[in-house]
């Protein structure tokens, strides 16, 4: 639950708005559920849909997103039009609810991206900072909230601790502004630096915004290609700092405090929103190209805004002959259950070369003996020029298969295994399909061995007789090609 | 395993005007432990396994002469030279072998590529197609993979050898022989150097 007052003092009332993730139907009182957009991320959009609400308001109680909120409540705590900005917390503290004038809404809108959502105090200052007025805390006897869980009921993640980054996050923005007398021109810089298919998300969302605060990406430097090869628009900030596990020996919180001192200098010349997974993605069928733009500020009120509401952004295809066709597949998804199971492979690479069809594969040199040729891809030049040389590509839930079918719209299969479609497939045409076998288990986001059957093999890939059919009707449909 | 601290960097710095250290294989970090001490503009350190890439960068994460670059030696180095001032020599510390053995992450014979398993004649070619490495000077460690040798620390485990057709350091003379002087130490496991006939401003 999303809630909100907006105060008329004209009016002498307060108007309350009650709003919820949105599970896909982005209805009116939905707001769109992105698990890269920060707690100030929804405090913009409360805000934004309160002043649609109610435009003649002069000051809005904002919930603190990270709490299941209803406006009731809220009007039990602020009965009356407010007259000063000031943060409502716990015994502890931690913010309830912000209320603030709506010249922080209508004139730095954007420094909401870098409240904490944590600490009253903390994020008080900030605001105070910003408005050039003092903003108090008062206390509510209700308690304390605590930490909040590694997985929240209403969708939140604070796993690895990456909810305390947040806090870094408002100190670093706190001293910038204390520091600098041009702190209203410093750029904003989104830090999702790590993971290629995410860093190629990010990339591709900041092409289909229309406005965005952000004018800068920290990219890891194993990725920093790969803003350039997706025509991002973000100015890529080089971390040079290998990415993080995914096993949880290094916690968010952690890294970010590293990766902060790395950037060195860039980091104070730049204010940084941690915009790792907050939320659980898969919750919401939208894509993470999605979860991108609304984490960069576009507002989504309509399914045909979305990346499964419109046709791919580009449509390409192979220049050379139908015949011999070649195939290119990547099969590895960066965690063992995410391999499509080898010995399926080696059957669908058999059966094609018995067809005359050839097939190559990316950094698998274990399937030469099946027929196929393998090709080391390093960089996204290396990857794209694979790609071109091939009719077809059919990939795991991973950046070849993202980069393949998002940024240069080749005709492209996705294997979906233990993660969800609909979070990163591409729009369904011609040109794009998934094969999987869509059991009820999916998406269940194991990484070394199945919680349901047991063993190292996602049982959800599509069968190597399904994937085989799948390529023949899609060389078909784009090349007309026939065996 | 050999160690930087064996060799008198102070020396080379001052002998040869090398300000960069470039080391394939960080391992735990011991060989940038040392190379931070000493005056380079920066040292570069690769690493193929994640685990040991990250919990060394981690590190050093607040030293910004220190790098560490995750990844096969061959794309760190390219990486490395990239961003390297031209013409300014440096050192490059370089692991004749697949690093997982020495810090028990992998056996000496668990990677089948030979590539992977033995880069240092690759990397070597590399680094001279991309620079001039007449002035640079180059420390190998490992030597008794390559070369039988009364070595401090005995003999090359038999898994970790070569096929015969690859023991051998034949390339380093084709490579290096003109513009080095190439020495062998029995130290430890064996170094091989190769220091520039031209020394600074030379």
């Amino acid at each position: 639950m999303l809630a909100g007052l907006a105060f008329d003092r004209r009016a002498g009332h307060g108007l309350p708005a009650d709003f919820r993730f949105s599970q896909g139907s982005l209805r009116e009182d939905e707001i769109f559920d992105s698990a890269l957009a920060v707690p100030g991320r929804y405090m913009i959009e409360l805000a934004r849909r309160l002043l649609a609400r109610a435009p003649q308001a002069d000051f809005l109680v904002i919930g603190n997103p990270l709490l299941p909120l209803r406006a009731e409540l809220l009007q039990k705590w602020v009965p009356s039009t407010p007259s000063a900005p000031w943060i409502g917390t716990d015994d502890d503290g931690f913010p309830l609810f912000y209320c603030v004038p709506r010249r922080l809404a209508d004139a730095f809108e954007r420094f909401l991206l870098l409240l904490s959502a944590q600490d009253g105090a903390l994020d008080a200052e900030l605001i105070g900072a910003v408005l050039g007025e003092e903003v108090a805390c008062r206390h509510f006897p209700i308690g304390r909230m605590g930490t909040p869980p590694g997985r929240g009921p209403n969708g939140w993640l604070n796993g690895d601790r990456r909810l305390d980054a947040l806090k870094l996050q408002a100190t670093r923005a706190l001293q910038i502004i204390q520091k600098r007398p041009d702190w209203k021109d410093v750029p904003f810089a989104i830090y999702y630096p790590m993971h290629a298919g995410d860093v190629l998300f990010v990339a591709l969302a900041s092409t289909m915004v229309d406005q965005t605060p952000f004018s800068r990406q920290v990219v890891c430097s194993a990725y920093q290609d790969i803003p350039g090869a997706c025509g991002s628009r973000l100015e890529t900030i080089k971390l040079k700092l290998p990415w993080i596990s995914r096993d949880g020996s290094v916690s968010e919180a952690t890294y970010f405090v590293h990766a902060l001192d790395r950037l060195g200098p860039a980091a104070d010349e730049t204010f940084i929103v941690f915009s790792r997974i907050l939320r659980l993605y898969y919750l919401t069928p939208f894509h993470l190209v999605d979860h991108a733009r609304f984490a960069l500020g576009q507002s989504f009120t309509d399914f045909s805004q979305t990346l499964h509401g419109r046709p791919n952004g580009s449509e390409a295809r192979c220049a050379e002959p139908a015949k011999p066709l070649k195939v290119l597949f990547h099969l590895n998804g960066g965690w063992g259950l995410k391999t499509y199971p080898k010995a399926s492979i080696e059957t669908v690479i058999r059966s094609l070369g018995a067809m005359g069809i050839e097939s190559s594969v990316l950094g698998r040199p274990d399937l030469a003996e099946a027929g196929a040729t393998s090709f080391d891809s390093e960089d996204s030049a290396t990857l794209r020029g694979l790609v071109e040389d091939h009719h077809l590509f059919v990939g795991v839930d991973s950046f070849p298969h993202h980069f393949a079918r998002l940024r240069l719209g080749w005709p492209t299969i996705g294997l979906f295994g233990n993660t969800k479609p609909t979070n990163s497939d591409a729009s369904y045409g011609a040109g794009y399909q998934t094969s999987e076998q869509n059991l009820s288990c999916n998406r269940c986001g194991a990484y070394e061995s199945c919680p349901v059957f047991g063993g190292s093999e996602c049982l959800n890939y599509a069968p190597p007789q399904k994937v085989v059919g799948d390529i023949l009707a899609m060389a078909e449909r784009i090349y007309g090609y026939r065996p | 395993m050999g160690v930087l601290s064996d060799f008198d960097l102070d020396g080379l710095i001052a002998e040869y005007g090398c300000r960069y250290l470039i080391e394939t294989g960080t391992g735990i970090g011991r060989g940038v432990e040392e190379a931070a001490k000493h005056d380079f503009l920066q040292v570069y350190s690769i690493e193929i396994m994640h685990k040991l890439a990250l919990e060394v960068a981690l590190r050093f994460a607040d030293n910004p002469k220190v790098t560490i670059i995750h990844g096969k030696s061959e794309k760190g180095l390219k990486e490395a030279m990239e961003e390297m001032e031209p013409g300014v020599p440096a050192i490059f510390w370089l692991d004749a072998h697949f690093p997982g053995a020495d810090f028990r992450m992998a056996s000496y014979d668990s990677e089948r590529n030979h590539d992977l398993r033995l880069p240092l004649e690759r990397e070597l070619r590399l680094l001279a197609e991309h620079r001039d490495i007449s002035r640079d000077v180059i420390l190998i460690d490992d030597l008794r993979i390559y070369e039988n040798a009364d070595y401090e620390e005995g003999p090359c485990q038999p898994a970790a050898l070569p096929a015969p057709e690859f023991r051998h350091v034949r390339f380093v003379d084709e490579i290096l022989g003109k513009t080095h002087h190439i020495e062998r130490s029995l130290r430890r496991t064996g170094y091989l150097t190769a220091h520039p006939l031209k020394k600074s401003g030379a």
